[in-house]
């Protein structure tokens, strides 16, 4: 290992804790604050997972140049932001990613534990082609309760939500600082 | 009105009447007279459209001018017919273009049937109205700002950060909206434009004959910069193993483009 990836890698660390507490900050402000403290499945419940997504994706992902440095949102397709999605990933991260990805519409957020409330003896414990959580248009849930007795529900608290498609774009780094320890690594 | 709201407005008119003045369709269908909607010296036909989306429908309507930048109402987009198939002057109607209806005022002018081009792709500016209009969509979103000085002098940069939210009915449609504003914008400006007289169009749908070209003194053209586009997927699907129902939900096939769309102006 050279002497200067050395040095980069001894301001990496702090540089992704700077980065995840900045994003951590806009998490708690931008969409904790809209919650529904009821809801089961509320993003606060994930917290702590989305932030180990963070820091692991984002560590193995700041490059440093002569002039820049630069960071990726890591696994960008499990939070929607690409084209391919991959869906081997967990509830919670498809929620938060549906939250900045914002989503047009009135839905009911149906989990597992809904889904075994309201199909019975049909649910086979796998919904969706991704997994267990999925939207059903507010309009169509409420059919099933009215014809199925389906236990009456709020829409999802971030439907008709635009989404905060610049979650990644407002990290600022003080560079000084990283350059004072750097300097007294040498 | 406020800056930063003929800053909205030129925009608009900017993405629907030029950037994507090549997403407009043409329709030939008949006309009904509206006696409800009629008085004695206003007799109103309604189109009878068939067409999917509704040209009618939100962040839709006919088109309205021949070309981006023209100041007087259109001559080749919306022709009327009699019921011999002769075309009636446009001198004997106005014309409804929000809501598709031409309005007459002399009795025994009676429109059969109509031509007319119309905006293929609904602009709202309201997140919330995506979901009673019809794809394909695209939500204008105008937010956030940081004023800056200049170097010296009076006078400051105003930057406002522009998101273009696309909602499309497939890939091929997703993929060419999204190019189409890319392009647009990129390396592109649009005029800020004062709008003292008023917009193109007036409050009930008819041409603004008043409408005036001008720009806002001191100020210059709106540039766009950083244009970055990217087709997006939702990770919670709406519909689960059903790829039929899945095709006509409006989160299906969506992409994002972004800038920050500036301008200069002089004074305090």
């Amino acid at each position: 290992m050279s002497i200067s990836d050395e040095l980069s890698n001894l301001i990496i660390v702090d540089m992704k804790n700077d980065i995840v507490s900045q994003l951590m900050e806009r998490f708690d402000e931008e969409i904790i604050s809209l919650e529904d403290a009821d809801d089961p499945m509320k993003p606060s419940n994930f917290r702590e997972e989305f932030k180990s997504f963070l820091e692991e994706t984002i560590e193995s992902s700041i490059k440093i140049s002569d002039s820049t440095v630069s960071f990726g949102v890591g696994d960008e397709e499990k939070l929607g932001f690409s084209e391919e999605l991959d869906e081997n990933t967990t509830d919670g991260m498809k929620i938060i990613g549906t939250i900045l990805q914002g989503i047009a519409g009135n839905y009911v957020l149906v989990t597992d534990d809904l889904a075994r409330s309201i199909f019975g003896s049909n649910y086979t414990g796998h919904l969706g082609r991704t997994g267990t959580a999925y939207l059903m248009k507010k309009t169509e849930y409420d059919t099933g309760v009215a014809m199925h007795n389906w236990p009456s529900k709020n829409a999802w608290r971030f439907s008709n939500f635009p989404g905060i498609p610049d979650f990644f774009d407002k990290v600022e780094l003080d560079m000084s600082k990283y350059i004072t320890k750097l300097l007294g690594a040498i | 009105m406020k800056p930063i709201r003929l800053e909205d407005i030129s925009l608009h008119d900017y993405i629907k009447n030029k950037v994507l003045e090549d997403f407009v369709e043409t329709e030939t269908t008949t006309l009904t007279y509206l006696a409800d909607q009629s008085s004695t010296g206003s007799y109103v036909f309604g189109s009878d459209s068939t067409m999917v989306p509704l040209p009618t429908s939100l962040g839709r309507g006919w088109c309205y001018v021949d070309a981006w930048g023209d100041t007087t109402e259109q001559q080749s987009m919306v022709t009327v017919y009699d019921e011999l198939g002769a075309v009636i002057s446009g001198s004997n109607y106005l014309i409804d273009y929000i809501d598709g209806r031409v309005v007459c005022s002399n009795p025994n002018v009676i429109p059969y049937s109509i031509t007319y081009k119309w905006n293929y792709i609904s602009i709202v500016d309201e997140w919330q109205t995506v979901e009673t209009s019809e794809v394909p969509i695209v939500v204008i979103d105008i937010s956030g700002f940081e004023k800056e000085g200049f170097q010296l002098g009076a006078g400051k940069r105003v930057p406002r950060q522009v998101t273009f939210h696309i909602f499309a009915s497939d890939t091929a449609e997703r993929d060419d909206i999204m190019e189409t504003l890319y392009d647009g914008l990129y390396l592109k400006s649009c005029p800020n434009q004062l709008f003292e007289k008023g917009t193109l169009l007036d409050w009930n749908g008819t041409f603004n004959q008043n409408y005036e070209y001008a720009t806002i003194s001191g100020s210059s053209a709106l540039k766009f910069k950083d244009v970055a586009a990217k087709a997006i997927s939702i990770p919670l699907t709406t519909i689960p193993n059903n790829e039929m129902m899945m095709l006509s939900d409006v989160n299906r096939y969506r992409a994002r483009v972004r800038c920050e769309m500036f301008h200069w102006n002089e004074g305090w």
